[in-house]
């Protein structure tokens, strides 16, 4: 009897292991290849043209909505478009970015490029206010530096740094000024 | 004169005076018989029309006809006949009257008095008419019919008193002069004319110069009978020289409540010819008017639409003050006893108005007005004002008496600011001559920046409003609130550019209740509140102040909470202060001070859409010993000090202020001894206390 319970709860408990193995292989099998074409359009880029890169990351975009990699593939579609000066469709990446990141570590610098396109080509003023408050929405305490900063690095190879003053946000890109806010 | 003549005269004068002695004898005769005959002709009379008749004398002359003296027709058996002649003529025609039928050519009323009532059918005299035509339509069979198919009736003076109203009856009256009524055959000429005397009621009358309404109007009706109908076909009043015209009809006329309908064309009329505007107003101007009379005879309706075209006028006000009403222009609108201006525009003592407003015509009526500012003249003397309007609802007696709003919307840095003063229950004395008092029982001052309310409540609102020319006064402003009493007085000169000037000072007002209603902070916890605030558009810094508490409780947990000290136990601080002005450009925070035994602090900023300033924070040392990590700190920096200096420089918006800390002995001493690493960890806890104390 003893024996039989025994045998029996060993069935169960192998059957759910099978079904865990299962999901797990099944999620590896969605990462994995995620994982694999991301670095793969990293590599790309740095070895080809920017724009087959463009291309393997709007597939990617479309094929991996939920990688954890889609927010870097997404920002970067964003930037390819400002820097081949596609503005139109820049802002709406951007915004449609912003909307489904809004706590990523790159959604500032998405508000810095968006801020960019609008103060240079005198756009929506009302629009750039409102992008300027963003900048200045939380406080800041300043103990033994002149200012916060926090840096991000694009899949297109471009390193932003944002420096957080008292009176100013400066945002570089590649080491040079890219644009600076005041309140 | 020769004797042939002579002979010829007498030979003529023999039977001429035959004759009139005859003609004597037969008026005699039959002034005797109608004499005579009077008692039955009144009974004839009432048996006729149905109604009780009295009929003072009778008598007859060959030029006058009959004259009747002293008629009256009596609706019931009230004391009081409504329809009273004095003395009338009729002429009644010689050959129909022997034929048996009275055939009426001609009445000559002398006075006429008519008292009108509404009864529950119409109005009473219509009701008399209405039955004695009947009567005279069914009298055509009886032996002796009567007939009006041509007739004149010439009244010298025609009286009509309502009596309805104890007031109206004694004060007002509307008199028809001359007035000529000719009807031939279905068609009818009506023209006299029509005179309104009514007297103001003491409470409007005090304003006048002239308590009496007096206007005279030329009329002249034309038209016929049409089945029940009868047709105006043409209606013209003429006043001055102006003249309106218009048509109409009177349904069912000879029914007891018939149906009135008068339409007249637009017609332009001069101000000058409105007897009452002229006299009290010095009015000037004219405007367009229609006019529509229409309902039931008993209860018709007025229905006036006007439109007035920059017209003037002047009004003298007790006290030798006045009112110089210019370019009033808008609409003008009564029905059913209701009267409204619509989005007039005025130069009020050469201020320009907006106005809306709308009354009742009643003894004590009810009154809307609201007055407001241009949006062109405040942009061009007070740009950051966008709007300014005065709102009073309630009923004019012999006070005023209902709640007034005052509303401004205020713009600075497309940062709107809705401000609004309610004054419930508020009573404000406009006649009184010297001193116009404005009582109020509550005082709702409210901002609303759309970020947040602030409302303030106050009571036993009192002041005393001077108006004068060029310029209105409120001084003597008291009310009470928050334990303490506010005082302060507003003027508005208008003389040359507009100059708005209010002041305002509070004592001992209660900070926590202050606090908790204006929503400022929630860390001012108590204390006592002086407070002073000066406005005045003309000046840079058009708005100025302090703000005084002292014996004051306050909760600096969230600061100590960012540079993780242990939360203050005593929160009682000595003195704190501030000084502050507002002008287009700026905000100016000065001398922000507080002073308890652990914190004593000290601020200056500027703010614009930004700040920029500096806070000095001196901490005991006692205090920063509590915590771990500062005394560890002020160890390392081995500072043995009472108070340690903290200096901010202040930066960002006004909604989320960065710090940074400035250079000072504190921080140099302990930056040279830190190891980056620790730097870096401070810094990191502290960011990481920020974000936490803004999610919450």
């Amino acid at each position: 009897m003893i024996i039989l319970m025994t045998r029996n709860r060993i069935i169960k408990i192998s059957g759910y292991f099978i079904i865990l193995l299962i999901f797990f292989n099944l999620a590896c099998a969605t990462i994995i290849p995620a994982k694999k074409e991301y670095y793969n359009i990293v590599k790309k880029n740095r070895t080809e043209s920017m724009d087959f890169a463009f291309m393997k990351m709007r597939d990617f975009a479309r094929e991996y909505p939920e990688s954890i990699y889609t927010p870097k593939v997404r920002f970067a579609i964003a930037e390819y478009y400002f820097q081949t000066r596609n503005y139109p469709d820049a802002i709406n990446t951007i915004i449609s970015y912003i909307a489904d990141y809004p706590d990523d570590k790159s959604t500032l610098f998405a508000y810095a490029i968006l801020y960019k396109i609008i103060s240079e080509r005198r756009g929506n003023l009302e629009l750039l206010e409102k992008l300027k408050e963003k900048f200045f929405s939380k406080p800041l305490f300043l103990i033994f530096s002149e200012a916060k900063i926090k840096s991000y690095n694009s899949i297109l190879n471009n390193k932003y740094k944002i420096a957080e003053y008292v009176e100013k946000v400066e945002i570089f890109k590649n080491n040079e000024l890219f644009c600076a806010v005041t309140p | 004169m020769n004797s042939f003549a002579q002979s010829r005269l007498k030979k003529l004068s023999i039977p001429l005076i035959l004759i009139i002695a005859l003609l004597i004898l037969a008026q005699t005769f039959i002034s005797n018989t109608l004499g005579k005959y009077k008692g039955r002709l009144v009974d004839y009379l009432n048996a006729t029309f149905g109604y009780r008749i009295v009929i003072d004398g009778i008598s007859f002359d060959f030029i006058g006809g009959a004259r009747l003296k002293g008629i009256s027709v009596f609706y019931n058996e009230a004391d009081r006949a409504p329809i009273f002649i004095k003395e009338a003529g009729v002429y009644v025609r010689l050959l129909p009257l022997i034929c048996g039928k009275i055939v009426v050519g001609r009445i000559r009323i002398n006075e006429l008095r008519l008292l009108f009532k509404k009864e529950k059918e119409g109005v009473n005299l219509q009701i008399i008419y209405s039955d004695i035509y009947k009567r005279i339509l069914q009298s055509k069979n009886l032996p002796l019919s009567i007939s009006t198919n041509k007739v004149v009736v010439d009244i010298k003076t025609i009286k009509i008193v309502p009596i309805d109203n104890p007031y109206l009856e004694k004060n007002m009256l509307v008199s028809l002069k001359s007035s000529r009524i000719e009807y031939k055959t279905g068609k009818f000429k009506f023209q006299g004319t029509i005179k309104l005397i009514y007297r103001f009621l003491p409470n409007i009358a005090r304003f006048l110069n002239n308590n009496l309404l007096e206007q005279g109007i030329k009329c002249m009706v034309q038209g016929n009978i049409e089945g029940n109908n009868l047709n105006m076909d043409l209606i013209l009043l003429s006043i001055g020289k102006e003249e309106m015209l218009g048509m109409g009809v009177n349904k069912n006329f000879a029914e007891r409540n018939p149906y009135l309908e008068i339409n007249f064309i637009p017609a332009n009329i001069s101000l000058d010819n409105i007897v009452f505007l002229k006299n009290n107003l010095d009015a000037q101007g004219s405007f367009f008017i229609l006019l529509k009379i229409y309902g039931l005879m008993d209860s018709p309706k007025i229905f006036l639409n006007a439109l007035l075209e920059n017209c003037n006028f002047k009004y003298h006000i007790p006290g030798g003050e006045i009112f110089n009403i210019r370019n009033l222009m808008g609409q003008i609108e009564y029905q059913s006893g209701s009267f409204k201006i619509n989005n007039a525009y005025m130069e009020f003592n050469d201020s320009p108005l907006n106005i809306k407003m709308q009354t009742s015509i009643s003894k004590q009526p009810d009154i809307f007005l609201n007055v407001s500012l241009p949006q062109k003249f405040l942009f061009s003397h007070i740009p950051s004002i966008k709007q300014l309007e005065v709102e009073f609802k309630g009923s004019f007696k012999n006070i005023l008496m209902g709640n007034l709003e005052v509303r401004t919307l205020y713009v600075r840095k497309d940062l709107n600011l809705d401000m609004r003063a309610y004054f419930k229950n508020i009573e404000f004395d406009y006649y009184n001559a010297k001193e116009k008092y404005l009582k109020a029982d509550t005082l709702e001052l409210t901002k609303d920046n759309t970020y947040k309310i602030q409302k303030l409540s106050f009571t036993n609102f009192t002041s005393n409003v001077f108006l004068g020319n060029n310029k209105f006064e409120i001084r003597d402003i008291g009310f009470l609130g928050y334990n303490g009493r506010l005082s302060g007085k507003l003027s508005i000169d208008m003389a040359d550019k507009t100059i708005l000037n209010f002041g305002l000072k509070g004592e001992q007002l209660d900070v926590k209740s202050l606090m908790h209603d204006i929503n400022l902070t929630d860390k001012l916890l108590g204390g006592k509140m002086a407070v002073k605030i000066t406005f005045n558009n003309r000046l840079k810094e058009f708005l100025k102040g302090y703000c005084y508490i002292r014996d004051g409780m306050t909760d600096l947990d969230a600061l100590t909470n960012y540079v993780k000290l242990p939360s203050l136990k005593d929160k009682q601080f000595d003195i704190m202060h501030a000084y502050f002005s507002i002008s287009k450009d700026i905000i100016r925070l000065r001398g922000l001070k507080l002073k308890s035994h652990d914190i004593m602090l000290n601020a200056f900023c500027d703010t614009n859409n930004s700040i920029n300033g500096v806070l000095n924070i001196k901490i005991a040392s006692e205090l920063l010993n509590q915590s771990v990590q500062f005394r560890r700190l002020l160890n390392l920096a081995r500072l043995k000090t009472e108070y340690i200096d903290f200096k901010f420089l202040l930066g960002g918006v006004p909604k989320a202020v960065r710090f940074m800390w400035m250079k000072g002995d504190f921080k140099e001493k302990i930056r040279q001894k830190l190891p980056l690493g620790i730097k870096e960890y401070i810094q990191v806890d502290i960011d990481k206390n920020i974000e936490e104390l803004s999610t919450n």
